[in-house]
């Protein structure tokens, strides 16, 4: 007579493993939960978009000054409260084997090692230019020591500069030959119209019908919406913005 | 009399495909190969982010290099289209994380009636991208780098904007994209066979979370694009 096996058999777990390692069974998240995670998310999004509008305002009709990164800061903190909350609640992340947030915290450490080594290459290119332009000055063939300096004038100030290569050629600097600029070319050519009247075109195009009736150069910059710093921003850029603004019809 | 059920994912007629479902002989139980589907999504899911990171990367540097060109782009667009389509990713979102929540409590029909609701989302999100965004840039000619061919841009730099903007936006539209189409793979899924149910949901799972993940990129998208000048 043959002999029944003690236990009866679990085609889900032929082997009986099912003590074996940690059982942790699927978290359920609570209906009103997720209603007031969603609820959450809606109201900070209308946040982030009450703000950036009250900042621009502010900006452009209050005249105030804000700091560059308060436009940047307080928009990216909303965000990443509200990423937070889709991955921690709706992803699970928070009740769920830890596995999967390590996966995902290790994977936001490569984006900003890469995004932060990347930035400092930029943000450090400066420098860099300027050590190799001031080791060209006082060595290479002197050119530039022995040549008087070309001299632009940008808001009323002279402004001296050397622009001579080593073989004692003008090399000039600025925007020529961007893509923006090529196709205005064109466009007066084709349409036969004054600098003026493209400048009209211009500021109705991009909705300008206020004092800011000119358009941006590589020496003049003009910020119309701009609320964020460039790279190179630094206290002498800031005067620039403000000459700039005075001598809009300039 | 043998309890060995040989049955293969077929058998049982009668029976929710849920519990029809065995799961893989190499795995030791249904928990298991659960966990370890999750865990391969979770780690495509980080290679997602890699290549989103690339265009944050991309963003980041231009704007450093060229802030005013940012906001002279920033300009054309309308944050009214951009928070509509957000309030429609986030809704679909919560939606999504409801069929999964019906699916583990076996209520079939809501999680279909939630399945659907997030599919049409989706595709409303897409529809008001290209018909209030892309199609009326395009014939305008703003349009990225090269092809760039308005005759007003705000500065010159700002078809470099326009690159980052149509990759950034052009890649996630793809993903929802997507996703609809897993979504619509689970709905069908469920309709033949009730494929989700407390014990087995995998797959719901899974195109549940890649949802999630483009809703988050959206998320940081939307303040980039639309709210930083």
């Amino acid at each position: 007579m043959q002999a029944q096996p003690a236990q009866t058999f679990d085609p889900n777990d032929p082997h009986g493993f099912a003590d074996l390692g940690e059982h942790h069974g699927h978290h359920i998240t609570s209906t009103r939960m997720l209603v007031v995670v969603i609820l959450t998310l809606v109201v900070l999004t209308a946040l982030t978009v009450v703000t950036s509008s009250i900042e621009t305002y502010l900006v452009k009709e209050m005249g105030w000054m804000l700091p560059e990164w308060v436009n940047i800061a307080v928009a990216m903190s909303i965000a990443l409260v509200k990423g937070a909350l889709v991955l921690l609640i709706f992803m699970a992340l928070r009740y769920e084997n830890p596995l999967y947030s390590i996966v995902f915290l290790f994977c936001m450490f490569a984006f900003a090692l890469f995004l932060g080594l990347t930035g400092m290459d930029l943000d450090n290119r400066g420098h860099v230019y300027d050590w190799k332009v001031a080791s060209q000055e006082t060595g290479g063939t002197g050119v530039n020591m022995t040549h008087p300096p070309s001299t632009i004038h940008v808001l009323g100030e002279t402004i001296e500069f050397h622009d001579l290569n080593s073989s004692g050629e003008k090399v000039g600097f600025g925007f020529t030959g961007s893509l923006a600029e090529e196709l205005k070319k064109r466009y007066i050519a084709q349409t036969g119209i004054t600098e003026a009247e493209y400048q009209r075109r211009w500021a109705e195009a991009n909705h300008i019908h206020d004092h800011h009736d000119t358009l941006p150069s590589a020496d003049r910059s003009l910020v119309r919406t701009g609320l964020s710093g460039a790279l190179d921003a630094t206290a002498h850029d800031d005067h620039d913005d403000h000459a700039s603004h005075d001598t809009g019809g300039h | 009399m043998s309890t060995i059920d040989t049955s293969t994912k077929a058998g049982a007629p009668g029976e929710p495909g849920w519990k029809r479902y065995k799961f893989a002989n190499h795995f030791r139980n249904a928990e298991d190969e659960f966990d370890a589907c999750k865990l391969g999504f979770w780690l495509f899911l980080a290679t997602e982010v890699l290549l989103f990171s690339g265009l944050f990367c991309a963003y980041a540097m231009f704007r450093m290099k060229y802030p005013e060109a940012f906001a002279a782009g920033s300009h054309h667009l309308d944050v009214k289209y951009g928070g509509i389509n957000t309030l429609v990713l986030l809704l679909s979102s919560f939606t999504v994380a409801m069929s999964i929540r019906c699916a583990q409590l076996n209520n079939q029909k809501w999680l279909r009636i939630n399945l659907i609701i997030t599919i049409l989302c989706a595709f409303l999100f897409f529809f008001i991208k290209l018909a209030f965004e892309y199609i009326p840039k395009w014939s305008q000619g703003i349009r990225p780098g090269i092809l760039y061919s308005n005759p007003f841009a705000g500065h010159p730099q700002e078809p470099t904007w326009w690159s980052v903007y149509y990759g950034a936006t052009g890649i996630h539209a793809l993903h929802v994209l997507i996703g609809a189409a897993l979504l619509i793979w689970c709905l069908v899924r469920s309709f033949r066979s009730n494929q989700y149910g407390p014990t087995h949901y995998t797959m719901l799972e899974n195109a549940g979370l890649y949802w999630h993940l483009v809703d988050v990129i959206w998320i940081f998208l939307f303040p980039l694009l639309y709210l930083i000048h």
